[in-house]
């Protein structure tokens, strides 16, 4: 969904249409990191995503654990998601390579930060496969598992992420 | 209303809303159908299929009004249980929706594709018929409406009780007499005359219809004659134009009972205007221009970022002071700054202040509806109006429509006693309800009183577990103040029988979830056989109010000066003199005075790592109670802008259910004060 896009009127809703197929053929995902695994969330919900040298975290007072805070993004308050610590992993440092990525759902922006990321890439439909029964079951938000070469990547779906009662989550994602 | 005249602006308002409304009505019964749904959900789209109504019948597109209506009359089953929400109601609930949006769409691309409603409307019937048959009949059969054929002159002329109540009309209008006989064959007869109504109130104020509850009245009874009373200061050709506008409508019979004079503006002898302009009918003749509300939001939005900016350079500019004290260009810095300050106040109150808007925008439809409903319920009511000159801004105005419709309502309908029962009580036979506003520093206070017979706490309270929304036990630790809030929750109604003037009852819990929206305060006060008062008090403005920041270990808050009665600081070894433990509970000893006290950081469960040797105690008032805040340092005060984070906060929602904390305000140095809100500090120091 294209929000906050004016259709004029008229025509415009065709248009967006259209734009909504042409991103589903291409199946272009952000891939990010989190320990030493590569993650990818598909590139039309992504809004952007940002360094945090010039961004303030700001803590919010009793919330869940892996809240990171809020961050004023061009004047609206926008929630920090700490991917680490809502996947369980170890939490670290933020580091020079951190990055938020901040992607929008429902017509609200949310942050997600993870230790970097990396480059976009394209899936074709023979390259993803179904996430294996473990994962399915412990953790609803592996859509599935891009190959590329060796290496594997697991896509995301990232509203299933802010579904408060996936809590229990996953302990780690060996491979 | 000719649709080709539509205001563009209004146009794609209406375009903009119901498109939000569909969308969020689809989020709202996925959640529903997820069986995650409570019933907030039915209410939330309850309420969103009566605004799409509302608005697609004040813009005459009668497709979406007729579907929308049906579909609010199968959400009203299913909220009262009636009708359980299996996967056939839900595909119908999803199928209407998928037509509004095609309708929508249509509307949106200015098609004339006509687009076919009549099916999903059947299946909407069926199953509320399916419903009906297992039941009695739960409606009152209606007298049946004139059944001649022939329409008589006698049809037109005023009866008895018409004249009085043309009487009570300003001798400025005229008034006619209309008499509107419908197709046949015409479907959604009540929807028809609502329409017809919803028109009519934008050149007229209708006096009084037949059927009088036309909105209730199903087809099968609704007879094909609808009659109504308007006073106008426009001719006929103007009111048959605008009831032409309506489809299948065969005849309009008219006749001008009162030729309106340019005598003395006249009130209805139970309204009485107290204080503020006599003739508040009367337009202003100031040069105006009509500008887009989004534009307006967006200058506002701006001035916000404007004042955060402000803020900060006066940070930077004393910050500058202190280092290079005798630096020309830091002094010629110093000089600007009182400058761009005075701009920035003076931008920022010009700019409120064209969205501000006098209360009468929304008081002077309650006369009326007051009236109405009095008659009905056949009671004496005198309605005063007060302070309709007051203003506020108007994002505030809008949702406070129906908060005090439902007030109101619910005074007349459930507060007054009948004329008889009023007399044996020494009371006068005509009961008096007060609407009321006035500025209180930078509030807005909202009073509705009544002298009717108060609300019983007891009743409450049998009414509460009746209804499960509360266990005895946790009820007796609340005292009969605490109780009557309920009042408030979704589907509490104390009537014996829902009666059809409480309407179907978007009841008084959008009370709560409005004025609680807008940051504002519900007070009820009632004395039993005495009456009852609804104090609603509301900030000026959404957008900036003045604070009071306090740090509390790497936090900081913010606390709105209004609420602010007092700062005291104190020594280490004043505190345990100052502050006493009586039963477990802190309070501090204010002016003879026993205060309860908050800890802000142990409040917020924030690690208190340093010993202080001084803390600071603000007194704060909140409605009529008093605390006493701890906090650990004061930084002063500032304007503050607010930023709402309600939308992750809740029961399922991103940062579960905090309390306490109102909103997010945005600092100079890009970082977040988190808004103190003291109702819900109050409410859990058992307010």
């Amino acid at each position: 969904m294209h929000d906050g896009y004016q259709t004029p009127l008229g025509w415009g809703y065709r248009q967006d249409k259209s734009k909504e197929d042409k991103g589903m053929d291409e199946n272009q995902y952000v891939v990010f990191h989190l320990d030493n695994e590569e993650y990818a969330i598909d590139i039309v919900k992504i809004h952007e995503i940002n360094r945090l040298k010039e961004i303030t975290i700001t803590k919010v007072p009793r919330v869940p654990d892996f809240i990171e805070g809020i961050i004023n993004l061009r004047g609206e308050v926008v929630p920090i998601i700490n991917l680490r610590k809502k996947f369980g992993i170890e939490p670290r440092q933020i580091s020079k390579a951190s990055r938020i990525v901040i992607v929008k759902i429902l017509e609200k922006m949310i942050g997600l930060l993870v230790d970097s990321v990396s480059h976009v890439v394209s899936f074709e439909n023979t390259e993803i496969s179904p996430p294996p029964e473990e994962i399915k079951v412990n953790c609803r938000y592996i859509t599935g598992l891009g190959k590329k070469g060796k290496r594997m990547i697991f896509l995301l779906d990232i509203e299933k992420i802010l579904h408060i009662e996936e809590q229990q989550d996953i302990q780690q994602l060996g491979a | 209303m000719d649709r080709l005249d539509m205001d563009d602006l209004y146009y794609a308002m209406f375009l903009e809303e119901t498109k939000e409304q569909i969308q969020a009505i689809e989020q709202e019964l996925l959640i529903l159908e997820q069986g995650q749904g409570d019933t907030e959900t039915i209410n939330s789209i309850f309420r969103m299929a009566h605004s799409i109504k509302g608005a697609s019948a004040t813009m005459g597109f009668d497709d979406m009004t007729s579907l929308s209506h049906h579909l609010e009359n199968l959400l009203s089953r299913v909220r009262a249980k009636e009708i359980q929400v299996d996967t056939q109601v839900m595909n119908t609930f999803f199928k209407s929706l998928d037509t509004l949006q095609e309708i929508h769409r249509g509307i949106q691309e200015r098609s004339v594709r006509e687009i076919d409603i009549g099916s999903i409307i059947d299946e909407i019937q069926c199953i509320i018929q399916n419903k009906k048959n297992q039941e009695a009949q739960a409606f009152p059969e209606e007298k049946a409406p004139p059944a001649e054929k022939e329409i008589e002159e006698a049809a037109l002329e005023l009866t008895k009780l018409e004249e009085a109540l043309c009487q009570e009309v300003a001798k400025k209008y005229h008034i006619y007499k209309v008499l509107i006989e419908l197709d046949k064959s015409a479907k959604m007869k009540s929807v028809k005359a609502f329409l017809i109504v919803n028109n009519l109130l934008g050149i007229g104020d209708i006096i009084t219809t037949y059927p009088p509850d036309y909105e209730q009245v199903g087809d099968e009874s609704f007879g094909d004659y609808f009659t109504l009373i308007i006073a106008t200061d426009r001719d006929h050709e103007m009111i048959y134009k605008n009831i032409n506008t309506i489809s299948e409508i065969k005849h309009i019979y008219m006749k001008k009972v009162q030729e309106g004079s340019e005598d003395n503006i006249r009130l209805p002898d139970n309204v009485r205007l107290v204080g503020g302009s006599q003739n508040g009918m009367k337009r202003d003749d100031h040069v105006t221009v009509r500008v887009d509300v989004n534009k307006i939001d967006k200058l506002m939005n701006l001035v916000g970022e404007f004042i955060i900016d402000k803020e900060n350079l006066n940070q930077i500019g004393a910050d500058l002071k202190r280092k290079y004290k005798n630096d020309p260009l830091v002094q010629k810095l110093n000089n600007i700054l009182p400058h761009i300050n005075f701009v920035g106040s003076e931008l920022q109150e010009t700019v409120m202040s064209t969205r501000m808007l006098p209360m009468e925008h929304i008081f002077n439809r309650f006369p009326r509806m007051v009236r109405d409903l009095a008659q009905r319920c056949n009671k004496e009511v005198h309605f005063e109006i007060e302070g309709r000159e007051t203003e506020i801004d108007r994002g505030i105005i809008e949702e406070l429509i129906d908060p005090l419709t439902h007030i109101l309502r619910n005074a007349v309908d459930h507060g007054f006693e009948g004329a008889q029962e009023r007399l044996a009580k020494g009371k006068n036979p005509s009961g008096t309800l007060r609407l009321s506003a006035r500025h209180e520093e930078s509030s807005v206070v909202i009073e509705i009183k009544d002298d009717g017979k108060g609300i019983d706490a007891h009743r409450i309270r049998e009414k509460i577990i009746e209804k499960g929304l509360s266990t005895a036990e946790q009820l007796n630790n609340l005292s009969d103040a605490e109780v009557i809030y309920y009042i408030f929750e979704p589907g509490f109604s104390t009537a014996k029988e829902i009666s059809d003037i409480s309407g179907r009852g978007v009841g008084l819990d959008v009370v709560k979830s409005n004025i609680g929206k807008l940051n504002g305060v519900v007070d009820i006060k009632t004395e039993l056989g005495k009456g009852t008062k609804f104090i609603i008090k509301l900030p000026l403005t959404l957008a900036i109010v003045r604070a009071l920041l306090i740090r509390e270990g790497e936090y900081i808050f913010a606390l709105p000066i209004s609420s602010i009665i007092e700062t005291i600081r104190l020594k280490g070894n004043e505190v345990p003199e100052a502050v006493h433990s009586i039963g477990g509970v802190e309070v501090f000893n204010w002016r003879e005075q026993a205060v309860p006290v908050i800890r802000v950081g142990e409040y917020f469960g924030i690690q208190d790592v340093r010993q202080r040797d001084r803390l600071f105690i603000i007194i704060v008032g909140y409605s009529e109670r008093k605390f006493a805040l701890v906090v650990d340092k004061l930084m002063g005060e500032q304007e503050i802008v607010i930023k709402s984070i309600g939308d992750f906060i809740g029961k399922n929602k991103l940062f579960g259910n905090i309390q306490g904390i109102s909103g997010v305000s945005i600092l100079g140095d890009g970082s977040f004060a988190q808004i103190i809100d003291m109702a819900a500090i109050s409410r859990r120091m058992g307010g």
